[in-house]
């Protein structure tokens, strides 16, 4: 059993118990029994090495209703996060998944996608567009994903990180209808076979195009290239688009000409920052364009709250749209600030937070954007 | 919530009626879902669990108060649930029974400035109590460890010790204006009110303070809070034995100073910060030959009179024979660790983490002028025996200003059910002894399931002891409330 090779860290927190990990999970937030928290769900994988539960459908349910926020591993000295991944293997393995999962992962095996979009439109956002296909002379290949491939929103923050893009002078490139998933949520969901293909077709279409350095959109693809693909290929120099942005405002081939007055508080995502503790770079971008007040969230960086999105719940919707679904909660937070506009690096969050502001009828009050959208009004 | 097995508590009929009262989503007996709730932090063998029938999550005083008058119809056990971090269990469905989860009742019903107290539902941990205050400059200075998941009722329920208590007081006595509360039989009452004193009524409020969840759920409470202090200043004094650690605490206080913290640790607890210094900096700290304890002493207030109180103190700790720790990375981790918790330690090849071992221990309290005596017996188990402290023995001056709250610990293997049982007779004898000196088996973590329960007959007198059952019996005739808890049946 995958899990027994957490042994030692699940019956560390079953004589410790100290619940840390329990009151920012966002899935405790939501449902409200221990079993959805961090430290409930190291209880339910002592249970299973003890004999005392089966694997079932119905842990499944809880193991599956996580959005792979990795704030249960920041408060601990276990790494809980991992262990949920195992259970979740175990779970694949048994051909437990819930049918969202199931059809999760047989869509982005058939379609590069979880919506059974086909492959031939996903590069059709960036056809109004100067952006171009990437050619092996590109200094970047800028990926994409599904999301800013496929939702109308995401295709407006594809956009608005190309023109910034260009408006930088890099060489870049799409792969437009040749690009596929890559793998991330895939890998969080536990199937890690279907990951070790997509992460495979990935290494050998990049290695073939001649790719040495890759710009994502977001961070979810951000994590899984920087820290997974290096396991098995090639080391490309991956960034997230907020790092290269700051790295080209730092050194001056992107200038911000116009300002933006407004209060602007910001969400870390889960990816970009506890999973890679990039916190800085975003808040740079914001800080350096003129009139932007920034105001912090009381939950920030290693502490942010998850949108709910994470771990492919933005698609298995396992938190709904109820008072207490992580979404929800994150915009009534940023609203609290004073903030007009709640900048966000992560295509997910976006879609997540713009629902959410919809729902709580804050629409007039507080905007979501994507930094990258902030930055092509002010270059 | 999916049903799961029904058992001899929880029929089809009492399963649906629950679901009736707090919504089919708040509601389970799933075993998925009952295997968080069956241990705590207590000390039991690693595979011991007690498993409820059914778990509930109320979110009202009202469906709270229909639970219980089910559960006393029904003759079911009923067992209030907070952050589930105790250490002697009290919070474990011993009896199966229904656990009600009491942290669906989080919301703070007032804050008053101008009065300085908070009203609120008990269910919120008392991090998130702070957090809320913080807003309106204040604090409530209770600071227990737990705080991150530990609740406000459990802190009422449970009187556990917490680090401010030398100048605010420490126990909840100190800050208890009001509660409400379910009464085992399902009827809401409510006892104290705003009033900073009264001389009314009896002061039934306090009686639930330490109850451990057998008289009553307490959903609703009036603490007393705090402005929170401009500025603080810490120092760490190292002493070649507890003698003179607690004769120079004794004399801060004496002298007029008013510290707002004074916590005291052997030279094993001490070594956990020295390590973390270690790892985070990359410097050694060595203590003297000599040394026995560490006191950490905080001053806060304005910044002119905590610093005036810091420079007069360290003129006492230097004829008391105290050496101060210069070492401020130092200083600033341990008060970091204790207060905020910044998680390096467990990040970290810990000596003393619990990857390895349980920490267990117990919460004894003596006349101050036997502390020494009990370290010594402490020490002299630890080689009966055969076990090795944990973080040693440690004490917060508790209860305005030096009622030491004194916390001995051991690292127990709990895999192995001899050394379990092993560490239960080196905790009877220690608290036996405590007994002996004229203190208690108890000063913050209660009494439970420990194996310390056999020693009530011991502290208290016959007599005593039976007016307590007696007024258990009439609030809880059926004893459904926590049953086997403090008092054994």
């Amino acid at each position: 059993m995958l899990i027994k090779g957490f042994k030692q860290d699940i019956y560390t927190c079953n004589r410790c118990k100290c619940g840390f990990c329990r009151e920012e999970c966002p899935s405790y937030k939501t449902f409200g029994l221990e079993s959805y928290s961090g430290r409930g769900r190291m209880s339910i994988a002592w249970a299973v090495l003890e004999g005392k539960l089966g694997l079932t459908n119905e842990i499944a349910k809880r193991i599956y209703a996580c959005t792979m926020c990795g704030y249960c591993s920041a408060r601990c000295s276990m790494d809980i996060t991992a262990v949920i991944k195992a259970l979740r293997e175990e779970l694949v393995e048994r051909g437990l998944v819930p049918p969202e999962v199931r059809d999760f992962l047989e869509n982005t095996h058939k379609y590069g996608n979880p919506w059974k979009q086909p492959r031939e439109k996903r590069g059709e956002w960036a056809k109004s567009t100067e952006i171009r296909p990437y050619e092996s002379s590109d200094e970047f290949l800028y990926y994409v994903g599904y999301v800013g491939s496929y939702d109308t929103r995401g295709n407006n923050v594809a956009k608005a990180l190309g023109k910034v893009l260009l408006e930088g002078g890099l060489s870049f490139g799409v792969l437009g209808s040749d690009e596929d998933c890559d793998g991330n949520e895939v890998n969080m969901l536990g199937e890690r076979g279907l990951f070790q293909l997509l992460m495979e077709k990935n290494i050998q279409k990049f290695k073939k195009l001649g790719v040495k350095k890759i710009v994502t959109l977001s961070p979810h693809a951000y994590n899984a290239m920087k820290n997974e693909y290096p396991l098995y290929g090639e080391n490309f120099e991956v960034m997230h688009y907020t790092q290269l942005l700051q790295e080209i405002i730092r050194n001056g081939k992107l200038r911000i000409s116009k300002g933006l007055k407004a209060r602007v508080t910001y969400h870390d995502p889960c990816f970009l920052g506890r999973y890679n503790k990039e916190y800085d770079a975003p808040r740079e971008i914001l800080q350096n364009i003129p009139g932007i007040e920034l105001v912090e969230m009381g939950r920030n960086k290693e502490d942010s709250f998850c949108c709910g999105g994470g771990g492919g719940n933005f698609y298995t919707d396992f938190f709904g749209s109820g008072e207490d679904s992580p979404n929800r909660i994150r915009v009534r937070e940023a609203y609290d600030t004073g903030a007009e506009i709640l900048a966000v690096a992560c295509p997910t969050c976006m879609i997540m937070l713009d629902d959410a502001v919809k729902v709580e009828g804050l629409e007039e009050k507080l905007t979501i954007r994507d930094i990258s959208e902030i930055v092509s009004e002010v270059v | 919530m999916a049903a799961g097995k029904l058992t001899n508590w929880t029929s089809e009929k009492i399963f649906a009626t629950l679901k009736k009262i707090v919504g089919p989503e708040n509601v389970s007996c799933n075993k998925v879902d009952l295997i968080p709730y069956s241990r705590d932090w207590s000390l039991a063998n690693a595979s011991t669990i007690y498993m409820p029938d059914v778990v509930v999550r109320p979110k009202t005083t009202t469906e709270i108060a229909e639970v219980v008058r089910l559960a006393n119809k029904e003759r079911i056990p009923v067992v209030p649930w907070g952050g589930g971090t105790g250490l002697s269990g009290g919070a474990l469905a011993v009896k199966g029974g229904i656990i009600i989860d009491m942290k669906g009742l989080d919301r703070i019903i007032e804050i008053d400035e101008e009065n300085l107290t908070i009203t609120t539902q008990t269910g919120i941990t008392v991090q998130k109590l702070n957090e809320a205050l913080k807003k309106h400059q204040l604090w409530w200075p209770h600071d227990p460890e737990s705080k991150f998941a530990s609740t406000v009722g459990a802190a009422i329920a449970c009187d556990n010790a917490g680090t401010f208590g030398t100048k605010y007081g420490g126990s909840l006595v100190d800050y208890l204006l009001g509660i409400e509360v379910v009464l085992p039989t399902g009827d809401v009452v409510k006892f104290g009110s705003q009033a900073p004193h009264s001389v009314s009524g009896y002061p039934l409020h306090w009686l639930f303070i330490g109850s451990e969840g057998t008289l009553g759920i307490i959903t609703q409470t009036t603490l007393r809070v705090y402005r929170l202090p401009q500025y603080r200043c810490v120092d760490i004094i190292v002493f070649d034995s507890f003698k003179s650690a607690i004769n120079a605490g004794l004399r801060i206080i004496e002298s007029g100073l008013d510290p707002e913290s004074i916590h005291i640790m052997a030279k094993e607890g001490f070594i956990y910060y020295t390590k973390l210094y270690e790892v985070m900096f990359n410097k050694v700290f060595k203590p003297p030959e000599k040394m026995e304890a560490a006191m950490a002493i905080s001053f806060a207030g304005l910044k002119d009179v905590a610093e005036f109180q810091r420079s007069m103190s360290s003129k006492i700790f230097s004829d008391a024979g105290g050496m101060v720790v210069e070492e401020r990375e130092l200083v600033d981790i341990f008060w970091t660790e204790k207060h905020t918790l910044s998680y390096d330690a467990g990040k970290n090849p810990w000596p003393l983490s619990q990857t390895q071992h349980k920490y267990t221990g117990i919460d004894l309290c003596v006349p101050i002028g036997k502390i020494p005596v009990l370290y010594k017996k402490y020490k002299r188990l630890l080689k009966k025996y055969n076990f090795k402290p944990a973080t040693g023995c440690f004490m917060y001056s508790k209860r305005l200003k030096f009622a030491p709250n004194c916390i001995f610990t051991i690292n127990v293997n709990d895999e192995d059910p001899e050394e379990v049982e092993r560490a239960k007779k080196f905790i009877h004898e220690l608290a036996k002894y405590s007994i002996k000196c004229g203190g208690t088996i108890s000063s913050s973590r209660g009494v439970g399931i420990a194996v310390t329960q056999s020693l009530m007959p011991v502290e208290h007198t016959h007599l005593a002891l039976e007016l307590m059952k007696k007024l258990k019996h009439m609030l809880d005739p059926n004893n459904i409330m926590n049953p086997g808890k403090k008092l054994a049946d």
